[in-house]
């Protein structure tokens, strides 16, 4: 007998979560920035379930601060893959009152996303949202669960998580608790690269090199967007780029790159020395920085 | 494409045993640690003035089990080398965190355990041999590290291995291990070092891209529980899942379990396109020849090839939450797809991991383990965990908070389900006066639902209050107790009757009211030993004459010709006497 690869034992072992996220609950979103984690989410949604529809729809919390082609290409892969797309924006709930706008050169929305998105999974009565978070990205998700239990409150207690043995997965709650599932738990930056090449799957130009206009921010460029206010010491220059997430377009970073296929940026992960978290300013703000926002209820 | 396997290994080390070290070790060694995170590790080793960049901190997790230098949760890592990948399931050593371990170890392919080479094995390392032992992880390696610090000695090494594995011959293991090394300095992680030249065998890594991983453990049985139906249109109806054992091919026969209805496997199909064959691990969809209205929670097998159908069941369960385990109330059993509510219905024992006695206890907490007997409402579709990892392995979950209460491996399957434990028993305990009736009735008690005790001499303080010592009025009050006893183990009670009842016509008359649950256990004890005892004080009386009729002194006792048990207290002590009585007990209700 020959043993499977690791891709396709976690290509199995993610269908199965999704296929238990259905069973157990009515109401599911799979929440979708156009990113390719999200991207890779809903593909195997399509493959879990087929030849029935997946029972998910497709959920953008909008920090409104977007590379347009993000958007494009979300609209598009939405349309084209017949999945329900739903957008809430940051910018209305702080339109609302709900939140209040960072102020200052790094000013940011990541963490404000978390009040929308609650209000968003209240508002369509959400039992589970599926996100692409990957254990291997940070220490704080590292112990995640892949069903992981959120209060009514939407809030994470990483003490009291309940243990994940065999693969038997309590999904039990009660009224106005949630669950957020992460099929891609157990994979990594190159499992995500090598699925979509496996399946060839498009995914936004901004994950190939291409030229833009950056400007250094710690250790990483940021991208020169509307959103981001130049410091008079900044210095703007033209260089050829990638991002390795696209998330806010204020606290994603790129990074010098030259690959332009599929089989480029595969060779560029195998050989980089650098996580993939390490271009997002937020989360170097300090060391339990993911911990603390997942607290709040983060994805 | 990249067509390594991937390798599940999990880890556990009583504290300071050195995993964080030998972890970070490895990791390092196998380019697993980013630039990025060997900078935040710098940083933070500097912080806490260290000299040297500690590596150990890469896998301690969340700020607040930094600050106290342990790591509590299960941390999930990943490492390569060129033939495999490797996914780590990092757990702490306490034994407060036995549950944690306990997960991590559920899905391992491999398990490391640490021990400290200047100290040897401690509880804990028993305590985590007897998990992946119970969780009968295929492979296990036990490292002696910190071989550096008793100058690579090899008659200390051994002397460790040879304490370990005396502890370990009551367990079993399909594959175990023993290897020196130096976490910190290296030794023997990544290649054989020359300052053990005594040590032939391979080194951590070697070992790990060797370790055999054809499914030799895995079963042949085709187990496929369903996780869902699916019915895009009126034509098609399948069923999605994964087989967790063996394999299907179109054209077999299969069985629904529970529910028992057979068809044929029309077709096999996946996102791909419909395929001949499935094999464990691959997720497909099943269409079957017949209608069958088949549900999530049936697990479809072959025919000639079931698995057991209960509503009874034993299983070793890891206790996983701090609220006590009670007996009797309800609780949902998660098992495969199958969810089903249930109780327990009794605690047999609770085992101690480091010492692997049975202890009766009343009730469980948190990390404890213990074996229980599980009822459910109705029938559940489950293999011996020896078999089968994924179909014998169970979770238990309060209804009403969700909580996961505990999770379990099932060790034995009531074959004949409904009749089995619902029957009641009569124990008629008979024997001298301080012969140890009373003592053994309680210990059975305890811990176990459904269990009445009806001790003689409390009864005669009040229903037999009119009843005296002559010999009429102690038959009278036998036939009583019989009566009572008779009623109770007619609604599925355990009933234990407690009394001296001396005389064979005596235990005869409650045998023929209380008919076959009867059975008649000896609490023997010689009188000279019961005089000595003389809790009560009574013996002494009896012999100055202040109690008349005292059986054994002024009264004769007719030991039982042919009784059901025979449990000497003079022999045995009364936790050996206990298990004695459990076992028949377990036997006698199985049977009735
Ligand atoms: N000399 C020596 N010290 C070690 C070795 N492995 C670990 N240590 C030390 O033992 C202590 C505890 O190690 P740590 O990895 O934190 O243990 P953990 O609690 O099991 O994670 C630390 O001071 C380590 O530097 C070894 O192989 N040799």
């Amino acid at each position: 007998m020959v043993l499977k690869s690791g891709l396709e034992e976690l290509e199995a072992e993610a269908i199965y979560m999704l296929r238990e996220a259905a069973a157990n609950f009515d109401r599911v979103a799979i929440l979708f920035s156009g990113g390719k984690d999200s991207i890779v989410v809903a593909h195997l949604a399509k493959r879990a379930f087929w030849p029935a529809s997946r029972p998910f729809f497709l959920l953008h919390v909008d920090t409104g601060h977007n590379f347009p082609e993000t958007l494009v290409f979300r609209d598009r892969f939405a349309a084209e893959n017949g999945f329900d797309l739903q957008v809430r924006t940051v910018q209305a709930s702080i339109d609302q009152g709900r939140v209040q706008d960072e102020v200052g050169p790094n000013a940011s929305r990541n963490g404000l996303q978390t009040v929308t998105l609650l209000d968003a999974m209240a508002e369509f009565r959400l039992d589970a949202a599926i996100g692409g978070a990957r254990r291997d990205e940070e220490k704080a998700r590292a112990k995640e669960r892949f069903f992981s239990h959120r209060n009514t409150f939407g809030q994470w207690d990483p003490r009291n998580q309940r243990p994940e043995v065999w693969r038997l997965i309590n999904a039990r709650k009660k009224h106005g608790e949630h669950f957020r599932v992460f099929p891609l738990s157990n994979w990594t930056e190159l499992d995500v690269w090598e699925f979509i090449q496996k399946y060839d799957l498009a995914v936004p130009d901004i994950y190939f090199a291409h030229e833009r206009e950056v400007v250094r921010r710690g250790s990483v460029w940021l991208g020169l967007t509307p959103f981001v206010t130049l410091q008079p010491d900044d210095m703007p220059e033209v260089r050829t780029v990638r991002f390795r997430t696209v998330g806010d377009a204020t606290c994603t970073g790129a990074i010098d790159s030259s690959a332009t296929t599929i089989e480029e940026v595969i060779a560029e992960v195998r050989a980089s020395r650098r996580t993939e978290r390490s271009t997002r300013a937020d989360d170097q703000r300090s060391d339990a920085a993911m911990e603390d926002r997942k607290l709040q209820g983060y994805f | 494409m990249d067509s390594r396997p991937l390798v599940r290994v999990a880890t556990a080390g009583s504290v300071d045993d050195g995993k964080s070290t030998f972890l970070g070790r490895l990791l390092f060694e196998c380019g697993a640690i980013l630039t990025d995170q060997y900078e935040a590790i710098e940083k933070a080793s500097l912080q806490t003035g260290e000299t040297e960049v500690n590596l150990a901190l890469l896998t301690d997790g969340l700020r607040a089990e930094r600050s106290q230098k342990i790591t509590i949760d299960v941390a999930y890592r990943h490492f390569a080398t060129e033939r495999r990948r490797f996914l780590l399931a990092d757990t702490p050593g306490h034994a407060q965190y036995t549950r944690n371990m306990f997960t991590g170890a559920s899905t391992a392919d491999v398990a490391i355990l640490l021990v400290d080479a200047t100290k040897g094995p401690t509880v804990q390392t028993f305590r985590h041999a007897f998990i992946v032992s119970l969780l009968r992880v295929p492979h296990v390696l036990i490292l002696i590290n910190k071989m550096d610090l008793v100058a690579y000695d090899s008659a200390q090494y051994e002397k460790w291995v040879d304490e370990i594995r005396r502890y370990v011959t009551k367990l079993e293991f399909a594959d175990l291990r023993f290897m020196p090394v130096s976490a910190l300095a290296g030794t023997n992680l990544v290649t054989r070092s020359d300052l053990m030249p005594w040590y032939s065998g391979p080194s951590v890594l070697e070992y790990l891209d060797s370790v055999e991983l054809s499914p030799r453990q895995t079963p042949v049985e085709f187990r496929f529980p369903i996780q869902l139906a699916i019915r895009p249109s009126a034509n098609f109806r399948g069923y999605a899942g994964t087989p967790v054992s063996g394999s299907i091919r179109v054209g077999d026969e299969v069985t629904a379990l529970p529910g028992g209805q057979n068809s044929r496997v029309k077709a096999l199909s996946t996102a791909d396109g419909s395929i001949p064959e499935a094999t464990t691990g691959q997720p497909i969809v099943v269409e079957l020849e017949d209608e069958l209205d088949l549900v999530r929670g049936q697990t479809l097998v072959r025919s000639r090839n079931p698995s057991p159908v209960t509503t009874t069941f034993e299983g070793t369960v890891c206790w996983m939450t701090d609220r006590v385990l009670e007996l009797s109330s309800p609780i949902l059993v998660l098992a495969g797809t199958q969810s089903q509510t249930g109780m327990i219905s009794e605690l047999v024992y609770r085992i101690n991991p480091e010492t692997l006695h049975r202890e009766y206890v009343s009730t469980l907490g948190l990390n404890e383990i213990g074996r229980l007997v599980i009822q459910t409402s109705s029938p559940l579709s489950l293999d011996l965990y020896d078999r089968n990892r994924a179909t014998g392995a169970f979770l238990l979950v309060d209804p009403v908070s969700n909580e996961t209460l505990g999770a379990g491996v099932v060790t034995r399957i009531s074959s004949d389900s409904s009749a089995s434990s619902s029957a009641g028993v009569v124990l008629w305990m008979t024997g001298l006066s301080g012969a140890g009736k009373s003592t053994l009735a309680e210990a059975f008690a305890r811990g176990r639902a459904g269990v009445v005790i009806l001790d003689g001499d409390a009864l005669r303080a009040g229903m037999n209050s009119d009843l005296g010592f002559s010999e009429e009025d102690r038959t009278e009050n036998i036939r009583r107790v019989a009566e009572l006893a008779n009623v109770l183990a007619g609604q599925g009670l355990t009933v234990v009757c407690s009394l001296i009842s001396p005389m064979r016509h005596q235990r005869e008359l409650a045998r023929s009211i209380v008919g076959k649950p009867f059975r008649e256990v000896f609490v023997r004890c010689s009188l000279e030993t019961v005089a000595l005892r003389d809790v009560k004080g009574l013996y002494a009386k009896a012999r100055a004459g202040e109690i008349s009729n005292f059986t054994g002194i002024t009264a004769a006792y007719e030991e039982p010709e042919a009784p059901d048990l025979v449990i000497d207290t003079e022999v045995v002590s009364v936790s050996d006497g206990l298990e004695r009585l459990r076992e028949a007990v377990g036997k006698w209700t199985r049977k009735t």
